[in-house]
């Protein structure tokens, strides 16, 4: 695998060539600080801009000339990371070796012409299309409701600190959505574009050469923006006790979210330390949480932890009967003091170790992953997998102790469950 | 050892039936770090009754005993279960159950001999007991609680007995929470020693493998060579009626927030001309995609007029039925069904609409075989659908013929057919 990174004024080309794929992925990521006003907005554009465009006008156009491409699939996700907000454009496409050639001329230039020529007259996005997004982003927004594993989270993040970043997730928001229209979208669209930081990743067997050529050739932005900072939320303030809150919702099963805060870790702890610190605790099936939650006390079908680095946060989600509530913070909490004790053999933190390196190994097998590093790497200095492996290595039974000791419970959260009868 | 090419994809796949009757696929692909390995039996939650060769009768097991017994696989009698084996190689391991399969998997990056030892090793070992069978009661029915709350969820269940009088399809994978609770050692031993046997059985491997190694391995693992191989037991035959069980419902539910259609037409399979189901079942996916797919007329009409927000297809096999599902999300049910059934009758199919489904699809198999996992879950599939591997995946695509596609188009009958609305529950005044 080989990697070159150009500055090319207004956005950093990133190519990484590797003979493992038979298909060639691009991937444009735009990144703001965030603001919650802004993320329906973004969503909405991101959409807009993928659903359609000015060369072709309907989806079916758009579908239709994807199939053409040798059945390109044109993407867009968006997210938050720490304090900014991202917007993913991707395209993957067959490598022309296994279709024809100068097909990956053709699909960059049809990228290109979806981006720069949106579906727009008089300075207006297209209301056809406008109303099909709207229509089903408030449905989407709508249907978080559904998935009450994830709804609880959102809930719980919202106890913790309503106006936080932490809390802003990426699904929108109604209120928002109803302030946007066809013509300031058009507007938000051009101040994205000239003012949002931009990286484009190219993977696959490419020539860097020509790659490089067909980029340039194609992404022509006037990008005026600043270098970004500030990734990582820090918390100010730590609450001494944690809140405990109970709503009522119509679903059998509880919903239990466990939100934590950390404060006060190094650098190699919060990069290293927590990531193995959190498969000991919640993070795979021989974790203290799956073993004694579910395992021992049959408490649960699933347990888990999860460790966010750039928010500072550790959750802890599982599903109960809500009649075991007390019963399952009390075996919670009792696991955390036991990591803060020290009670983990060194078998397991070795297993740990090996499982996360083992996850390291399989990225080279999946392109998104790989340019996620890659991506990590620019923005977070973070290292690159050879490097993040003897790192790893190094993570004692001090550092994991010293993590325990700087995790502080914030928030638990339960949503809905029937009273036993 | 058979040696078979995917067709299209320059992918080797090498073959054997083990005396015992175990079947063996191996995939070598070149340039993965990592490796894929699934043993699976062909017996899921859809068999329940069938002849017991130790009683000498027809015997019946309680619904929801594949997936318990998926559960309690993980139960070894040295005290150290699969998870804790995998992890030490930082190894991912776990299982699924189907309507008609039950698979073991794992994945990773080292240690890939030991691993493909211990999979052979655990699932050829069940361990039950009354307190371990016991203690996994509490586990798996919430487990089933979880599902439950998913209005998605519940709608594909309620689909299911809305389309089958009898058919075991109408009982959840995992059965319900009383049916768990009622399980005992003895029907997993039961089953296991009916199912489970070498005979029923598949093993895929894939990814960074040699593929010596693989068999060598498989011949030469004590446990699994120690077990003889039994016939298959005889099941209780499945009397079902073509017609559907329940035409409408509407069901009024808490947990929707967003008013859904699950609408399903029930075919009789034999019908068709076309005898091959794997061609068959291309076919009928292609006059589906065409009709309405991404690239449809009827797609950017009904979102436009502002009648659906979503739609998506399901189409499958039971025994010698044909089952074709539409789940959208709307609130005008009604009238999206009759736009459905209009769009139907009415479109007329170009062939230049079927050449570019053909080419579509046979990139969309090339990007696939990106993937060491999809790959394997797609010829795994093919055993468990069609008993064998389609090596002529993309030939067989290539090949589809655009007379064929509109004869098959015209037996297809939505007179047979089932309507499921969900609905948020309205407040009591």
């Amino acid at each position: 695998m080989k990697y070159i990174r150009k500055d090319l004024g207004s956005y950093n080309l990133h190519m990484i060539k590797t003979d493992r794929f038979k298909t060639i992925n691009i991937n444009l990521i735009f990144r703001k600080k965030v603001n919650k006003e802004e993320i329906t907005k973004r969503n909405f554009l991101a959409d807009m801009l993928t659903y359609t465009s000015k060369s072709y006008p309907t989806r079916r156009e758009m579908a239709t000339i994807q199939q053409d491409l040798y059945a390109c699939e044109l993407d867009f996700s968006c997210y938050r990371l720490g304090n900014y907000y991202n917007t993913d454009i991707s395209l993957l496409c067959l490598n022309e070796k296994y279709t024809e050639e100068g097909m990956f001329r053709k699909t960059v230039e049809y990228l290109a012409d979806t981006i720069f020529n949106p579906n727009v007259t008089n300075n207006k996005f297209d209301s056809t299309t406008f109303n099909i997004i709207k229509n089903n982003t408030i449905n989407q927004i709508e249907s978080i409701k559904e998935d009450t594993r994830k709804y609880s989270l959102v809930k719980m993040l919202e106890k913790m600190g309503a106006k936080e970043n932490y809390a802003l997730h990426g699904f929108g928001y109604l209120e928002d959505l109803e302030k946007i229209d066809e013509e300031n979208l058009y507007a938000f669209y051009k101040e994205f574009m000239r003012s949002s930081g931009l990286d484009i990743f190219v993977i696959g067997d490419i020539d860097f050469t020509e790659t490089e050529k067909i980029i340039k050739d194609n992404f022509k932005f006037d990008i005026y923006h600043k270098k970004d900072k500030d990734f990582v939320i820090e918390h100010q303030k730590i609450r001494r006790t944690p809140q405990k809150i109970l709503e009522d919702y119509p679903v059998g099963q509880a919903k239990l979210s466990i939100g934590c805060k950390l404060k006060g870790l190094t650098d190699f702890e919060r990069n290293y330390a927590l990531t193995i610190y959190n498969i000991l605790l919640g993070g795979s099936s021989e974790s203290k949480l799956f073993q004694n939650i579910r395992e021992k006390n049959s408490l649960c079908y699933y347990v888990n932890s999860s460790s966010n680095k750039i928010d500072n946060l550790l959750f802890i989600t599982s599903g109960i009967t809500k009649s075991t509530f007390e019963k399952t913070i009390k075996l919670i909490k009792k696991e955390m003091k036991e990591m803060e004790k020290g009670n983990f053999t060194d078998e397991e933190l070795a297993q740990a170790k090996t499982r996360y390196m083992s996850l390291l190994d399989e990225m080279y097998d999946y392109p998104t992953q790989i340019i996620s590093y890659y991506y990590a790497s620019e923005i977070l200095n973070s290292d690159l997998p050879e490097e993040r492996k003897n790192n790893i290595k190094k993570v004692s039974r001090d550092d994991i102790i010293s993590v325990s000791k700087k995790i502080y419970i914030d928030t638990i959260y339960l949503l809905g469950g029937e009273d036993d009868e | 050892m058979n040696k078979f090419s995917l067709s299209g994809v320059n992918q080797d796949v090498y073959f054997e039936k083990m005396s015992n009757g175990l079947e063996v696929y191996v995939l070598p692909f070149k340039n993965k770090k990592n490796y894929f390995a699934c043993y699976f039996t062909k017996f899921g939650s859809l068999i329940l009754e069938f002849y017991s060769e130790k009683k000498k009768e027809m015997i019946r097991v309680p619904e929801g005993v594949a997936h318990f017994l998926e559960h309690k696989m993980f139960e070894q009698e040295d005290g150290i279960d699969p998870f804790e084996f995998y992890a030490r190689s930082g190894t991912n391991c776990n299982a699924s159950t189907s309507y008609k399969a039950t698979r073991y998997y794992f994945s990773g990056t080292d240690n890939f001999e030991e691993n493909l030892n211990y999979l052979l090793n655990y699932v050829n070992s069940p361990y039950f007991t009354d307190e371990n069978v016991e203690k996994e009661k509490g586990i798996i029915c919430e487990e089933i609680n979880m599902l439950k709350d998913n209005p998605e969820w519940f709608a594909e269940e309620e689909l299911q007995r809305m389309l089958y009088k009898k058919h075991p399809f109408r009982i959840p994978i995992a059965g319900s929470c009383d049916s768990v609770r009622t399980i005992t050692k003895e029907n997993l031993y039961d089953t296991y020693e009916a199912f489970y046997n070498p005979n029923n059985m598949c093993l895929f491997v894939g990814g960074d493998v040699a593929v010596e190694k693989v068999f060598s391995i498989v011949q030469n693992n004590a446990i699994l060579n120690s077990i003889p191989k039994r016939d298959i037991p005889k099941l209780k035959p499945i009397k079902e009626q073509l017609a559907v069980n329940k035409k409408f419902q509407v069901v009024e539910l808490d947990s929707v927030t967003t008013d859904k259609l699950g609408y399903a037409i029930k075919l009789d399979a034999n019908v068709f001309k076309e005898k091959n189901r794997f061609e068959l079942s291309l076919y009928i996916g292609m006059i589906l995609n065409i009709l309405f797919g991404s690239t449809s007329i009827f797609k950017d009409e009904m979102l436009e007029k502002g009648i659906m927000t979503s739609l998506y297809l399901e189409r499958m096999y039971v025994d010698d039925f044909l089952i074709i599902e539409f789940w959208a999300e709307t609130e005008h049910p009604e009238e999206l069904i009759k736009e459905i059934n209009d769009h139907f009758q009415n479109y007329q199919i170009e062939e230049i609409e079927v050449e570019r489904c053909k080419r579509v699809w046979v990139a969309s198999e090339v990007m696939m075989t990106d993937n060491v996992e999809a790959t394997i879950s797609s010829l795994l599939n093919d055993v468990v659908e069609y008993g064998e591997i389609q090596t002529e995946r993309i030939n067989f695509i290539k090949k589809m013929n655009y007379k064929k596609l509109l004869e098959i188009k015209d037996k297809i009958d939505f007179s047979n057919d089932c309507t499921l609305i969900l609905k948020k529950k309205k407040k009591d005044d």
